[in-house]
């Protein structure tokens, strides 16, 4: 079941500078499944905090379609069981946390008897219970995260929408947040979750779309997305020894410390690469597909697809 | 909606606001009690009882013009201490927490405005009674038409509400929703002298302007007369001060949740 499906979605600011216009989002189309944890990446500027307004009907898509939990977003239904962390947020600064939490849950129509005690227990959850009790304004930017985590909580929602939730928080606050994450994920509940940081998408999501200027420009499970097809790293006693490869099988692209790494032209070329080593008595210890980090299959997308010279900042913004 | 009045409140005691209406409020109960002996001694113990009626009833008026003088500072104070709570409550960073709720558009603003009309009007009241309970024990007079006064403070707000919360939504700016509350009422109190302007002015074109405006925008000065007449027994004989003034914000506060519902947050 989908969650979220984006069609043909268009969102041009039309701002007063003279600047123009600013295409912020263009003909994007995705599906957000029931139960995962779909991350969006992307530089800054690339239009993630758009779209992720534009679902919460914060934001008015200038075409395209738009459906969340059935329902467009401009129907206040479709937010009854969504919860969102927003970005750069000044949550009001007269409430405590306490106080936060407990808007929070009446502005989503919770019977008060039992707000206090989810707030109780949200609190408790993201390491916040000592704070309840304290004006948001005197919280350092980690605790602004964590509180605006709870806060995203509050209603327990079917869908999870988090505008780069770990900026600002410590190390161990981000392991934590990842354990929320977690958690809320082993319950079935679907994550949105907007990052420029690559590492972190990488650790917890099952898909991810990458997104730039406003295209997706690749969207897969991380496991594809990271893996570069074809390239194998052998650990076996190779020595500096060069081994003979037909090239119509492949070839020896580097000599490393354990062993060595071949790029093949089909994947059954790895048992000719096995009997050749065997033949030659070399002990073989491991084979395994070589993976990218995210970080290394997001810049050579982003380099892939600008023009020389013309973009390369963009990569670097990430 | 739910829980936007009771922010409110805890918005207004987070303020030093609260301060200005508590030093405002004292400095007027002291004027009451430094009059105390001078309507003491208009009191003339050996008048014959219709002069003692009489005396009685200026005495009254007194108070209740009194009274209107005070709710209308504290009218200004609030449109003052109000007018950026809405650019505020949807400024960037803080609009998206309001408006990610399950609630439509027009009952998270309609809910804010009724959040700020009765929490900052319940203040004035509370503000009002305490002068006016030290009026009715220190002078011992009473009479039960001084509520419209009250009524009057509360139908003003009302209409103030109406000009910030538009200008607010429109611009997003605190600034601006003061200039627009300045511009207007320095507009409106000009418009009281529409009728020597007609007689000095014979150009049509500039006499039909002022007269729309007259009948577009609010009347304050018009409407403070009218319920002060009914406070102190007059007749009312021009009630357009008051339903031109209601339309008008009623027309404004609707064009408010228009643009509300469209625009980008
Ligand atoms: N309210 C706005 N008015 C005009 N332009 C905007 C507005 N919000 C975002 N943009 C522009 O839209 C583009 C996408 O921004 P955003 O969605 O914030 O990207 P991201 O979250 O990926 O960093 C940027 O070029 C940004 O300058
Ligand atoms: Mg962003």
């Amino acid at each position: 079941m989908n969650i979220v499906t984006l069609e043909q979605l268009v969102k041009i600011y039309h701002t007063r500078m003279r600047r123009g216009n600013i295409t912020a989002l263009n003909e994007v189309s995705l599906d957000i499944e029931q139960g995962e944890i779909f991350g969006l990446l992307g530089p800054n500027g690339a239009g993630k905090t758009t779209l992720m307004k534009i679902l919460l009907g914060i934001t008015r898509p200038t075409t395209g379609q738009v459906v969340v939990m059935g329902l467009p977003p401009g129907d206040a239904g479709s937010r009854e069981k969504v919860g969102y962390l927003p970005e750069n947020h000044r949550f009001p600064s007269h409430l405590t946390g306490m106080g936060l939490l407990q808007l929070a849950g009446r502005m989503c129509g919770m019977p008060t008897s039992a707000i206090k005690g989810r707030a109780e227990e949200l609190l408790a959850v993201v390491g916040m219970d000592k704070w309840g009790d304290t004006k948001i304004r005197k919280y350092s930017k980690g605790m602004m995260q964590r509180i605006g985590l709870a806060q995203a909580l509050i209603n327990d929602p079917d869908l999870l929408c988090l505008d780069e939730p770990t900026d600002g928080v410590d190390p161990v606050g981000k392991v934590e947040i990842r354990q929320v994450l977690e958690k809320v994920r082993a319950q079935g509940k679907t994550v949105l979750l907007n990052s420029h940081l690559l590492s972190e998408v990488e650790s917890v999501a099952d898909r991810v779309a990458i997104l730039s200027k406003g295209r997706v420009k690749r969207l897969d499970s991380v496991s594809n997305l990271t893996s570069r097809q074809l390239e194998y790293e052998i650990e076996a006693d190779v020595g500096d020894r060069f081994i003979e490869i037909p090239e119509e099988i492949g070839k020896q692209i580097a000599v490393t410390a354990n062993g060595m790494r071949v790029e093949l032209k089909k994947k059954e070329g790895i048992n000719y690469i096995i009997d050749e080593l065997r033949q030659r008595r070399i002990n073989i210890y491991s084979i395994q597909p070589v993976r990218l980090s995210l970080e290394q299959s997001f810049f050579e997308l982003v380099q892939d697809q600008s023009t020389p010279g013309g973009t390369q900042g963009t990569g670097g913004a990430v | 909606m739910r829980g936007l009045a009771a922010d409110t409140y805890r918005e207004l005691v987070d303020r030093k606001l609260l301060w200005l209406y508590g030093i405002v409020t004292v400095i007027m109960l002291l004027s009451v009690f430094a009059v105390q002996s001078t309507v003491d001694n208009m009191r003339l113990a050996d008048a014959p009882p219709e002069m003692q009626e009489q005396i009685g009833d200026a005495l009254g008026q007194y108070v209740i013009g009194g009274l209107y003088w005070f709710l209308g500072i504290l009218v200004f104070l609030t449109v003052m201490g109000t007018a950026g709570l809405i650019p505020s409550m949807f400024s960037r960073g803080r609009a998206e927490f309001y408006l990610s709720k399950p609630a439509s558009r027009t009952s998270i603003l309609l809910g804010k405005l009724a959040g700020i009309w009765s929490v900052y009007g319940g203040l004035m009241v509370l503000a009002g009674l305490l002068v006016l309970g030290t009026m009715v024990v220190a002078y011992d007079l009473f009479s039960a038409t001084v509520f419209f006064v009250f009524v009057a403070a509360l139908v003003d707000l009302f209409i103030w509400l109406s000009v910030t919360g538009f200008v607010g939504v429109l611009s997003g700016s605190f600034a601006m929703s003061i200039m627009a509350a300045f511009a207007l009422w320095i507009i409106q109190w000009l418009l009281t002298f529409r009728e020597a302007v007609e007689q000095l002015v014979d150009n049509s074109l500039v006499l039909r302007v002022v007269d729309t405006l007259y009948y577009m925008l609010p009347k304050f000065s018009q409407l403070g007369d009218l319920f002060l007449a009914m406070g102190q027994h007059k007749p009312v004989d021009d009630w357009l001060p008051l339903w031109s003034s209601l339309a008008f914000a009623v027309v404004l506060y609707i064009a408010t949740v228009w643009l509300f519902k469209r625009k980008d947050y």
